[in-house]
């Protein structure tokens, strides 16, 4: 039987469907019974959803200097 | 797929595709630089060396790591060398020790989370954050910036592994080769900044400012 801080470190793996199938069964059982794991789970769900999502920084245009260097070691 | 056919067509001498993988990874490449260093100077010079050592190596990067992999790696050596140079520099110019940047992999307790007893269960248990909608709750432009902040916070290597991981979408195996830890480490690393930054999050949405509709209500930073 799992116990709520083994199901918080098993968190990442669990919802990225990494946990092996007696794990993942472990921490389905707990979060059964268990409110606290299943909001922290869902906050972590939540979590990685936003990480993921994250926007991407604005194009950066090169230095014509690159450029130039890009030019000589392409000839 | 995309990434293929830009490094086939960077080995040809396709100008633009250079000019398109720079535009595409220039911002990427500073963000993960910054992770190491948070001198401006620095972080551009180690995203320009990147891009020297592109030119140079691309003819033998044929059928290596995948062209995204590649670049991050180079800039990770760039960063951690000249890292270690302006440490140096700044040692000297102080006379004495600097204690080394955060590893975030030898602090014990730091897996346990808030509101967690010793025995192991809740004596605080987390709280539902209790969206109608969550996922469009999380993902307003308000939310992502906590995030960018919380992600910003986080102790160095606990950065740059849930950025690889997490914001550029590498593989688990990559982050590993990139970074040079063991697998063990990365995930250790990787549960822990994600743990941060779900608390980060957490605060702010039980702060209540979250759902405030854009420009009634702002969060106060600082004194």
């Amino acid at each position: 039987m799992m116990n709520c801080e083994q199901v918080t470190r098993a968190a990442g793996e669990f919802i990225e469907r990494q946990l092996r199938f007696r794990e993942r069964m472990m921490v389905l059982v707990h979060i059964a019974m268990c409110k606290g794991c299943r909001a922290y789970l869902e906050q972590f769900r939540l979590t990685l959803l936003a990480l993921r999502s994250l926007p991407q920084p604005a194009p950066a245009a090169p230095s014509e200097d690159l450029i130039e260097r890009f030019r000589k070691h392409s000839r | 797929m995309h990434d293929q056919d830009l490094a086939s067509r960077l080995r040809a001498g396709d100008e633009a595709a250079f000019r398109e993988i720079v535009a595409e990874y220039g911002g990427r490449l500073s963000r993960l630089a910054r992770s190491f260093s948070r001198n401006d100077a620095v972080i551009e010079e180690a995203v320009q060396e990147t891009w020297l050592a592109v030119i140079r190596g691309i003819h033998g990067s044929e059928g290596r790591a995948p062209l995204r992999t590649w670049i991050f790696g180079i800039l990770v050596n760039q960063a951690r060398r000249l890292a270690v140079r302006e440490h140096r520099h700044a040692q000297v110019a102080l006379g004495g020790n600097i204690a080394g940047g955060s590893s975030g992999s030898s602090d014990e307790g730091e897996d346990r989370e808030p509101g967690m007893g010793r025995n192991g269960m809740w004596v605080e248990p987390p709280t539902p954050w209790g969206f109608e909608n969550p996922e469009s709750a999380v993902l307003s432009m308000e939310t992502l910036r906590v995030i960018e902040s919380a992600l910003a916070e986080l102790p160095e290597t606990q950065r740059q592994v849930v950025l690889l991981r997490d914001v550029e979408g590498l593989a688990a195996e990559q982050v590993c080769n990139t970074l040079g830890v063991s697998d063990t480490n990365q995930r250790v690393l990787l549960h822990r900044g994600r743990a941060r930054v779900r608390r980060a999050l957490d605060r702010y949405v039980k702060d209540g400012t979250l759902e405030a509709p854009p420009g009634t209500r702002r969060r106060m930073i600082g004194p």
